[in-house]
């Protein structure tokens, strides 16, 4: 986890000339979001991650010991993650550290612990039904965060069962974030659901140049703002100018680089768990979560980044004063024990006889 | 036959439902209380039959949902 900086050139199988394709790794995605060298790493947070499950016989380096409770909801009969979908999600959000090829790879909360729900088969696809008791089970089974890296391509005005779901989970203290889709075509409003629930924190793409993924879903939906916030996705573009970017991560049994709305959601899941280590409610996780992000794109909110991107560090800084400690408040309380008093000033406690 | 979810109150309301809707020929597959859903097959009469049922709020498909991949 150094703090250079830097992006691998690479020729994908399918480069063309003209192209240029970047594969960039999650250190140099947790740069970006300033995640590093905060003192919170996720520990003692645990995320839930609904998606196409967990390989228990043969766990994946980045995710060994990581995983502490695993459920099948999904129409197929294993728990494995054959599609390798959630492998990614999953070592995107707590993953250990890990060099391969000289890429540089751990999760952005790397303390956090996951729980890994299967709710899409081996094909990818499930059900509202499938994944309704996946967030259940999350809840019931001591969640902090929820990251769904799925969605079907419409906008159900947040009012179908599984939106209503979201929104319960969310009444329950726990933070939900969804992929807000990859179906942005020429800037058509293209919301999916249940990124349209009203209390999820629904997750657009942006490229590690900062400006906003072609295939980013956006907003004009029900829900605004829709995104809600953004964070890494590569991108992939036509024309006269060729960008190809993808996001490298545990895959299968091995790494990949991948893009979509599906990579941005999980990092953004890492990033609340390192602010649910500090601030332990899911409200104020929130608030610190859209006030320290960072606009770009039209001034303010808008319907292709919401609030803007993700950065870890200037969501602590908007917290302000840090609450002091138990053994802080212990010490206070033998202070006054032996006759003082302690008042705050200039945000420094002071005691006085 | 179309899979559905019926919501409903939560808590004994789901189970009141999911026995008067498995009286109409209705295939129950799960009952969630805490969240007021039954899942069930039904073909479309009913489907109608059961929207008009005491404790049906409304009737919903069991949609398909996809991972959001490139």
């Amino acid at each position: 986890m150094s703090n250079e900086i830097s992006a691998k050139e690479i020729a994908l199988p399918f480069d063309i000339a003209g192209t240029e394709s970047l594969n960039v790794d999650l250190d140099y995605v947790s740069k970006l979001l300033e995640s590093n060298n905060l003192g919170y790493t996720g520990k003692g947070v645990k995320v839930a991650v609904l998606d196409t499950g967990y390989t228990k016989s043969s766990v994946h380096p980045m995710l060994e010991g990581k995983v502490i409770l695993s459920v099948n909801f999904s129409s197929s009969p294993f728990i494995d993650d054959i599609v390798g979908h959630s492998t990614w999600c999953m070592s995107c959000i707590a993953g250990k550290h890990i060099l391969t090829e000289g890429y540089n790879l751990h999760g952005i909360a790397p303390d956090a612990e996951i729980i890994a729900v299967k709710v899409l088969n081996d094909e990818g696809n499930g059900e509202f039904s499938s994944i309704i008791e996946g967030i259940h089970f999350a809840v019931e089974n001591g969640a902090n965060i929820i990251s769904m890296s799925l969605g079907a391509p419409y906008d159900d005005n947040g009012e179908s069962p599984l939106s209503q779901t979201v929104d319960w989970a969310r009444s329950q203290g726990v933070i939900v974030c969804v992929a807000a889709g990859n179906s942005n075509t020429n800037g058509s409003p293209s919301p999916n659901t249940p990124g349209t629930s009203k209390r999820a924190i629904t997750v657009g793409s942006i490229n590690t140049k900062g400006a906003h993924s072609s295939f980013s879903s956006m907003g004009g939906a029900s829900k605004s703002p829709y995104p809600t916030i953004s964070a890494y996705g590569g991108d992939i573009t036509n024309g006269d100018n060729n960008y190809d970017e993808s996001i490298m991560g545990a895959f299968q049994t091995g790494y990949a680089g991948l893009r979509g709305t599906s990579m941005a959601t999980p990092e953004i899941a890492g990033v609340c768990a390192i602010l649910m280590e500090k601030l332990g409610n899911a409200d104020l996780v929130e608030q610190a979560l859209l006030k320290g992000a960072v606009d770009i794109d039209d001034p303010g909110i808008d319907r292709s980044t919401g609030y803007g991107k993700a950065n870890a560090k200037k969501s602590i800084e908007t917290t302000g004063l840090q609450m002091p400690s138990k053994n802080t408040i212990a010490g206070i309380l033998a202070l006054i024990g032996v006759g003082g008093a302690l008042y705050l000033l200039n945000s420094k406690y002071h005691f006085i006889k | 036959m179309v899979k559905i979810i019926i919501q409903t109150s939560t808590g004994n309301t789901t189970n009141m439902v999911a026995s008067s809707a498995a009286s109409t020929g209705i295939r129950i597959t799960g009952i969630n209380p805490t969240l007021g859903f039954v899942y069930a097959d039904a073909d479309s009469n009913q489907v109608q039959q059961i929207s008009s049922k005491p404790g049906v709020i409304k009737v919903f498909y069991d949609e398909p949902v996809r991972l959001v991949n490139m």
